[in-house]
């Protein structure tokens, strides 16, 4: 999970790297009243999770409060990159002597926590990468020591940054360093990393990716994160909550009239592509992880065809780890409910089922007047003709 | 001959009492492999199907011996159970776990590589050489004994594949799936190595996905290394931009991590890549 910048800097901030004074707010209203307490000109940046904010016209600049609330005014309620912006962060503008880069990270081929750091910060780190790959600082971190205060001076060094200015780099790769271990965080980022007018370094931008395998460890902070966010209105974002709510590990809208369910990531990818290859086009992109779990199946059938764009569904089951009577019952289950359900009148199913205790979910299946297929290629050509005639 | 298992590889089972441990004990011992003891903290002295259960791998090693072990440790745990093996000198460990916090489990594959262990996974359906031994969560009726090596980062994939290849007659030497990533134990390298030096294997399917540099090193590899016929699949060619399939390590960021380039890298060092798994055993035929 990417936490919005001014999460962010809140852990920044408790773990001694210097940020910019500010709030976030959810008012054009409130804006003036923090732009007036701060008494300076100041930043309005839209809180957001995408990449790519500045660009997009997410980061405005204003000389006094008035104008603070126009900008607020402008990116509040509306959207960046897709994105519903209900939060900006106002903050005080950092008089800049020059900006730097400065990350820690998992390179996840060397099997290592990574230092980055470069005097070129501002912009991402691939286009330093691109245009001055010789100014990245690149440090793999030992295990057996974690990052020490001398190997922090040393990237400091490289950087190029002499006496206090090196010693305070150093320090700030170090808070960096602590968060990402503290927080099971699987990237942390300050860009621009800005050596201000007095000497000292101020986190202008703070990224914070938390590895969600690891929220177990951190239910406080993740429990608090969720609360900020609201629940989508639109159809297929209530959908994608729905999805994310009944714990379906993949759900995806891609804007054709075959829904895909599969057991597994290898094999929907692999349902996904052919569907398309035989001519198919593919709306829900939908897939269970391989775990047995009935409830599970009849959850994402009853999602996917809730979504009126859905003609066919495609379930794709060859199950190793996944039982196919526990699949059947789950199918079967959605089934003779269905009539309650409101999903599209007339959207055909097609199941195909192979694996592990396959007879017994072909028995439960035929049982329930469900025919099912054993081979993939036959099941999506049937699949592909029924959305044409659809 | 195969890889990584054989007839008398020794399995202890790790969450043997739980309802899929026991469930894929039971799968694994009807097919013959030689499961010799299992693990449930707290569950010591009891029985799974005939299976001595014990508190501690190393006791469980000390009286039954060991070889390898399949975790179905769930993923919070999984990390601490795979270093429970490492310490009790086990020289492969599976990890099934989807889920396994990212730090880690790279604590556990720096352990591993400093006391030469094989770790396979995490979110891995494991390994079998059909006929001979089952250290995974195959639906094993799929597979046959034979002469063909698949490595996969999808347990689905594999079995699929392995479908299509016993249904014409192609048998497996080993199936190995390596994971869903984003950081892998065993890579494609690794088992590309293994299958060359088998003298049992005479082709070689290899079974990508989108995102990362993967099936780029295996492309590298290919045309230093090996010299048996390799077929591949790549899946993921109609994926969206920046949506995560259902694998951790399956997205394309940024225009990266495109099926085309993976297609294009091994096609470059003369592998034949299709579409699909039923092109599989044709195109492997005409090679063998």
């Amino acid at each position: 999970m990417r936490l919005y910048e001014f999460q962010a800097k809140e852990l920044f901030a408790k773990h001694g790297i210097k940020i910019p004074r500010g709030r976030v707010v959810d008012t054009p209203e409130k804006a003036v009243d923090i732009a007036r307490e701060l008494g300076v000109p100041v930043a309005v940046k839209a809180q957001v999770q995408v990449g790519g904010r500045g660009l997009a016209g997410g980061v405005k600049f204003a000389r006094n409060p008035e104008e603070a609330k126009e900008l607020a005014a402008g990116i509040l309620g509306g959207t960046l990159k897709k994105e519903d912006v209900d939060r900006v962060l106002v903050e005080e503008k950092i008089p800049i002597e020059a900006e730097y880069f400065a990350g820690v990270t998992i390179d996840y081929q060397r099997k290592a926590l990574v230092v980055i750091a470069s005097s070129r910060g501002g912009v991402d780190i691939e286009s330093i990468a691109l245009e001055h790959p010789r100014e990245i600082v690149k440090e793999e971190v030992d295990p057996s020591m974690g990052l020490t205060d001398f190997g922090a001076r040393r990237i400091a060094k490289k950087v190029g940054l002499e006496g206090r200015n090196m010693l305070s780099f150093a320090n700030t790769l170090k808070s960096l360093y602590s968060i990402l271990l503290g927080y099971d965080a699987t990237l942390v980022e300050a860009n621009p990393l800005a050596l201000a007018a007095d000497g000292s370094f101020v986190a202008v931008d703070a990224k914070i990716v938390l590895d969600d395998n690891a929220s177990f460890r951190h239910r406080e902070l993740f429990s608090k994160l969720e609360t900020h966010g609201k629940i989508p209105s639109e159809d297929t974002r209530l959908r994608k909550a729905l999805a994310e709510r009944a714990e379906i590990p993949t759900y995806i809208e891609l804007g054709g009239n075959i829904g895909i369910i599969a057991d597994g990531a290898g094999t929907g990818m692999l349902t996904l592509d052919l569907t398309r290859d035989h001519g198919g086009e593919v709306e829900t992109y939908c897939e269970l992880g391989g775990r047995t779990n009935p409830k599970l199946i009849e959850e994402a059938m009853k999602i996917v065809l809730s979504n009126g764009n859905v003609y066919v569904l495609l379930i794709n089951l060859i199950g190793g780890l996944n039982r196919m009577d526990e699949m059947a019952k789950g199918i079967t289950s959605y089934l003779s409910k269905e009539k309650g359900l409101k999903h599209k009148p007339g959207a055909q199913i097609v199941v195909r089922m192979s694996g592990t205790l396959e007879e017994e979910g072909r028995r439960i299946l035929r049982e329930a007047g469900v025919d099912s297929f054993d081979n993939i290629y036959e099941a999506i050509e049937k699949a592909v003709g029924l959305a044409r005639r659809g | 001959m195969c890889i990584l298992v054989d007839r008398d590889t020794r399995v202890i089972v790790q969450g043997i009492t739980g309802t899929v441990g026991s469930f894929q004990t039971k799968v694994m011992l009807d097919y013959g492999t030689k499961v010799v003891a299992g693990v449930t903290p707290g569950k010591g002295g009891q029985e799974v199907h005939g299976v001595p259960v014990y508190d501690l791998v190393e006791d469980a090693v000390e009286e039954n011996g060991g070889d390898a072990v399949i975790s179905f440790v769930p993923g919070p745990f999984a990390a601490d159970a795979a270093l429970e093996d490492i310490e009790a000198g086990l020289g492969l460990v599976v990890i099934t776990a989807e889920g396994v916090p990212l730090q880690d489990i790279m604590r556990v594959m720096n352990l591993a590589a400093e006391r030469d262990v094989s770790i396979i996974g995490p979110d891995t359906a494991g390994v079998i050489s059909p006929g001979r031994c089952k250290l995974g969560v195959h639906p094993h009726r799929l597979f046959m004994e034979g002469g063909i090596g698949v490595i996969s980062k999808s347990g689905a994939l594999s079995y699929e594949v392995s479908k299509a290849l016993t249904e014409s007659g192609l048998g497996q030497s080993t199936v190995v799936g390596i994971g869903g990533g984003p950081m892998w134990g065993l890579a494609q390298v690794d088992a590309l190595e293994m299958f060359e030096g088998d003298i049992e294997t005479e082709g070689i399917v290899l079974l990508g996905e989108i995102g990362g540099t993967m099936e780029e090193e295996a492309a590298e590899y290919i045309r230093e290394h090996v010299s048996k016929p390799v077929v591949a699949l790549i899946v993921g060619r109609h994926a969206p931009e920046g949506e995560r399939m259902g694998h951790a390590g399956a997205i394309i960021q940024h225009g990266r991590g495109l099926a085309d380039g993976k297609i294009r890298a091994l096609r470059g060092t003369g592998v034949h890549v299709v579409k699909g798994p039923r092109e599989i055993p044709t195109v492997m035929k005409s090679l063998l």
